[in-house]
Formats: structure tokens, sequence, C-alpha cells
């Protein structure tokens, strides 16, 4: 059993987690991080290859394998998982604990999975901790904005079951390896990653749940979901090139929505959105080196946007509010917080010597040698993006920018600025010196990010995108913050599918009811008639037995009960 | 979205313009010295990203004006039953 435990990834956080919610709150700090340092060792040492194997009814199962990839990614799902522990310390919240710390155990289980059916297991797994997350947020919207998500989420797992189904049908296996997306089984594969990546069309679940919860859920969710479809979609789909341009829409749209969407944390779920955009182009361009891009920034990307969740959570924790129009000139009361949330958004839009610049150039330069013009430019287009609402509008206006109303704020608590000071350094120490990512990245494939003209480029685009905002904010037309609702994907099944369902029902409503009508009114007709049949001069009056006469009207009775029923 | 409309509403302060000018002017004058290997002919042109950069920053803003004007609806819009439509 304990050999077990220790065997398969993550098992230890998910059985583990059981255990939290009856210690008290510093064991239980001290406790969780022991079992992800543990976790992490034990992990960190599976070398490439297959492990553990099961059979189930005729089904072999790989319980655990490792892929070249695996490795970054896992490790990068217990920095995140250490990360949380630190920053919700303040948080006396059992069920986020427990929830956050299985739902990290099933994340990196699912990095290790197999086959299509044990990751089934996790991949819903993930979806049934996690909502527990998006349920301790406090908006009233909460409850609602979980249930959606938890749709999503197990709807995503059904399709992925189908798609297994599918495989095990054609006789191809249900082992986890490159799968034709142009089959009824890759289809069904590709929704099911497509929905936890948050493609086009199926991300409104991202930005309506993630910002519903909790302070420290946030920070929680972001990093795995989106994460393992990623590597999901890497392992499966590399080099389908259709993700080149699925990603380049889901790089480019969130752009324009985030400017407008005043809850900075939902700003924060467009930019996720967006970033997971370039490393679906990366899978789609499929060369080793946009692969290597792929993964180096799912890396930092999952530190440097868990860092700016954080920073923004603090300030939610400390002011009560994270809307764009309430808040300004924070960085007097909450100095450190801003240094932080400063390096994130430095290394968000990739400036040189922080960690997006390292990583995110890689996809970048993959898809500039393969000669993709449009893709290349919709991605230097979205660095510029996420200048203005990251850099300007996230960071900027509300920790250095005028303060709309005197805003009383304190520091954040110690455990944050000491997972905010880690995921900081982190993103430094990525860019500074890239090296160690590097030698985790599955191929060979280089490329030289710290040529002259290269930076110069970079540094050009990233100051002129800054007088841009400059320019526009001295003629007084650059855009206040206002608070409204977006309209997004989650659209479809918030308006769209329940007025499309009534208008359907609508009209089958009422032929049923006119149904309904006429055989009430026939029924009432034959009590009439066979009323006046039976009168002393009537119809059947002395011809049939009294037993007969019974039996009509009982069956009569019986009709009418029926009736009733259905009415 | 509603413009700003009050001149004195500067976002940015003045020595933080003053040394953002600066580097901008630096960087625009590295371009002289520093050779940026292009993979891309409209790329190769002089201050590409320079250009790029600003001209973006602008298309977003307007952009986003269209996505204000299309998609956005009341705070409470989900919080009815019906929305407004």
């Amino acid at each position: 059993m304990l050999e077990m435990l220790l065997s398969i990834p993550g098992l230890l956080l998910i059985v583990g987690a059981l255990l939290v919610p009856v210690l008290p709150h510093a064991p239980r700090q001290a406790y969780m991080l022991a079992l992800i340092g543990v976790s992490g060792y034990l992990t960190f040492g599976i070398e490439t290859g297959v492990h553990t194997t099961a059979s189930l009814g005729g089904l072999d199962l790989i319980l655990v394998r490792a892929e070249a990839m695996t490795k970054p990614f896992a490790l990068v799902f217990h920095i995140a998982a250490a990360l949380n522990v630190f920053y919700a310390l303040h948080d006396p919240n059992k069920t986020t604990s427990a929830a956050g710390l299985a739902y990290a155990g099933a994340a990196i289980a699912a990095l290790f999975a197999g086959d299509f059916l044990t990751l089934f297991l996790y991949w819903e797994l993930t979806a049934i901790t996690s909502v527990f997350l998006v349920l301790a947020g406090t908006s009233a919207r909460t409850m609602n904005a979980a249930m959606r998500y938890l749709l999503m989420q197990v709807g995503s797992g059904v399709v992925l079951l189908a798609g297994a189904g599918l495989l095990w049908r054609d006789g191809t296996g249900l082992t986890i390896q490159a799968v034709d997306a142009l089959t009824p089984a890759g289809l069904c594969l590709l929704l099911a990653f497509g929905i936890k990546a948050a493609f086009p069309l199926v991300n409104g679940w991202l930005q309506d749940a993630y910002p519903e919860a909790s302070v420290t859920g946030t920070v929680m969710l972001s990093a795995f979901t989106t994460k393992l479809a990623i590597y999901m979609l890497a392992l499966c789909f590399a080099g389908f090139t259709p993700l080149i341009y699925i990603g380049a829409v889901m790089a480019v749209l969130p752009v324009f929505f985030a400017a407008v969407e005043n809850d900075l944390r939902r700003v924060l779920a467009y930019s996720l959105n967006n970033q997971l955009g370039f490393m679906v182009i990366g899978i789609g361009v499929g060369t080793q080196l946009a692969l290597n891009g792929t993964v180096a920034h799912a890396f930092a990307s999952t530190i440097y946007q868990g860092l700016l969740f954080m920073a923004l959570g603090a300030v939610l924790h400390r002011t009560g509010t994270a809307k764009a129009s309430q808040l300004g000139a924070l960085a007097k009361s909450m100095p450190l917080t801003a240094i932080f949330c400063t390096v994130g958004a430095l290394s968000i839009i990739s400036f040189p010597l922080f960690s997006g610049f390292v990583t995110k150039s890689l996809t970048l330069g993959a898809v500039a040698k393969e000669g993709y013009f449009f893709v290349w430019l919709a991605m230097v287009f979205v660095t510029v993006g996420a200048v203005q609402h990251i850099f300007v509008k996230a960071v900027y206006l509300p920790f250095f920018g005028p303060a709309p109303k005197r805003v009383k704020a304190k520091e954040a608590p110690l455990g944050m600025l000491l997972a905010m000071g880690a995921a900081a350094a982190l993103c430094l120490g990525i860019g500074v010196y890239p090296e160690p990512l590097y030698a985790l990245l599955p191929y060979d494939a280089r490329y030289e990010v710290w040529k002259a003209g290269y930076v110069l480029g970079e540094l050009q685009l990233l100051f002129f995108a800054g007088l841009g905002f400059v320019f526009l904010s001295l003629r007084g037309v650059y855009p206040t913050a206002m608070d409204t609702t977006v309209l997004n994907t989650d659209y479809l099944f918030r308006r769209t599918l329940p007025r499309a369902t009534m208008a359907i029902a609508g009209p089958v409503l009422r032929v049923w009811f006119v149904v309904l009508a006429a055989l009430k009114r026939s029924v009432l007709q034959m009590l009439k008639i066979s009323e006046q049949a039976s009168r002393e001069s009537g119809l059947v009056s002395g011809i049939a037995s009294i037993g007969s006469a019974a039996g009509i009207f009982l069956a009569m009775f019986a009709l009418m009960l029926i009736l009733r029923q259905v009415m | 979205m509603a413009k700003s409309k009050n001149p004195k509403s500067k976002l940015t302060p003045a020595l933080g313009l003053r040394l953002l000018a600066a580097v901008a002017g630096l960087l625009v004058l590295a371009e002289i010295l520093v050779h940026r290997h292009a993979y891309f002919a409209l790329e190769a042109m002089p201050l590409f990203f320079a250009g790029f950069g600003f001209l973006a920053f602008l298309a977003i803003i307007l952009g986003s004006r269209l996505v204000a004007k299309l998609a956005t609806r009341p705070v409470d819009y989900y919080d009815t039953p019906e929305g407004d439509a």
C-alpha cells in the first residue's frame, strides 16, 4: 500500500489531502509542505519510460509513465503547489487547503498517466477537487459560476472518455501517444483537451469561474488545469497545423476583451487565455524548437501568471476590491506587493532578463523559422497587448497611478509576501540564467535569445508600446476603467442555449396544451353522452347489464385519471 | 467607453515620462549601431518594432472601443433572469 502510494506521483498528495481537514492550522501547513516536498523529491527521480502497469478487466493500464516533457511540468506543478501553501498561510479555510492539495496531486498524477483511461480518472478528479476552490469564493455569483465550471470540466472528461472508447474500438489501444486528429476519436480528444485549454468558443468557463473563486482559490486554479491540457495536446497533437491558427485566435482575441474588463482578476484570466494561445501555436508548429518553447513557456507562465494572480489577490484581500476603477497609488501602502507584481508584469511582457523573454522567444523564433508571417505578427501584437492589459492596466495604474479615492490598505500578510517573493525570484532567476530550465526541456533545439539585435527589437517594441500609452493619456483619450459586464463565450450557455431551448420548447408546449385541452373536452363530452344514455329513457338503459355499464364507466374513469396525471 | 475629457487627468508623472522618452530615444539611436537579424522583409525595415509597438498599442485601444460598444452590458446583466434582451 505504502509502496503504491509512493510509486504513483501525485497519489501521495491526493491521499494525504484526506488528513488535511482534521489537522490544526500550523501543523496542517507544515504537513502539506512536507507532503509536497516528498512528492517532488520522488517525482523528480523518475526516468523516462514505463514504470507501473496494471490490468483491469482485460484492459492494460499504464499507471506511471514519463515522457521527455513530463519532468518540467511535474516540477513546476510541485513548485506551484508549494507556493500555494505559503500564499494561503493566513487562510484558515480547510476545504480550500485540502481541495487544493488533492487538485495538485490529481494534476501531477495525470501527467504520468500512460493511457487514456487512467488519464480520464485524474482528469475528472482535477474537475471535482477544483470546483471546491471556486465554491470557496464569497461573491453571490459563486455558486452558479461553480456549477457552470463543473459542467464544462466534467463534460470535457466525458468527451475524453468517448474518445478513449473510440480508440479502443478501433483497436489502436489506450496508450497516450500521437493521435490522428481527423478521426472521430482524435476529434473527441482534441475537444476534451481544447475545453480545458480554453480554446476559442469553449473558453468562457475560464473567465467566468476563476475570478469568482476565493483569493487563494484563484491562485491554485491558475496553475494546473490549463497547463495539464497543454501538456496533453503536446503529447497527442504536436504538429497538427490547425492548432497554429486556433492558438493565434486564442492569443489575439482576449487582448481586446482584457482591455475593456474592469475586474483585474478577470483581466488576468483573459491574459492566461492568451498565454495558452502562444503554447497552442507552438504545439501546432510542432518542431523541436517550438515544442521546447511551449514547455518552457508553460513552465515560466505558471509561475508569473500565478505571481500576478497572487499580487492582485493580495490587493483584493487587503482592499476588498480588485476593480481597476477603484484602485490607484497602492505602491505607497503595499510596496513589496507592488515590486513583486511589477516583476510578474515584466515577465509576462517578455522584458529582457525576465522569464517570459527567455521562454516565449523560443516559440516566436520557431514560428519565424517556419515562415508563418501572420502568426508571428499576431504574436508580436499580443506582446503589446500584454503591455496594455497587464503592465499598464493591472500593475502600473493600480499600484502607481492616480487614486480614484483614498484606498486604505496594509501590506500583504507574510505568507503571501513569501510566496510572491519566491515566485518573483524564480521569474528573475529564469530570466537571467535560463540554462537549468533549458536543460529540462524535451529536445536539444536551442534559440539564441541574447543576440543584441533581437534584444534591441524587443526593447523597442515594449518602450514604444509604453509611448503609445503616454501619447493616449496625454491626449486624454486613454479609456477609463468602467464597471460593466463584458460578454464572452460563456454567453453561449448562459443566454443562447437557454433561449434556443425555450424557442424549441415553447411551440412544442403550446401544441401539447392544445392537445390536452381537446382531450379534456372530449372526455367531458363522453361523460355527458353516457349520462344521457343511461337515463331511464336513454339509449343504454335496460339493454346493457349492470356489469358492463360499470365496466364502461370504470374504463372512462381510468382514462380521466391518466389524463389528470399528464396534465 | 467614456473618454476622459479632463486634460489634467494625466496618468503619467512628468519624470517617468522624460525617462521613458529618453530611453526610447536611445533605443532608436542604437538601431544605427546594432544589426537586427530579420526573418521577414517587413521586420527588416528600420525601426519596425518601434513603429509596430506604438501603432499596435493604439490599435488595441481602438479595437477595445469596438468591444466596449458591442459586448458590454450593465454590471448586473447576468443577475437578472433574462438580462436586457
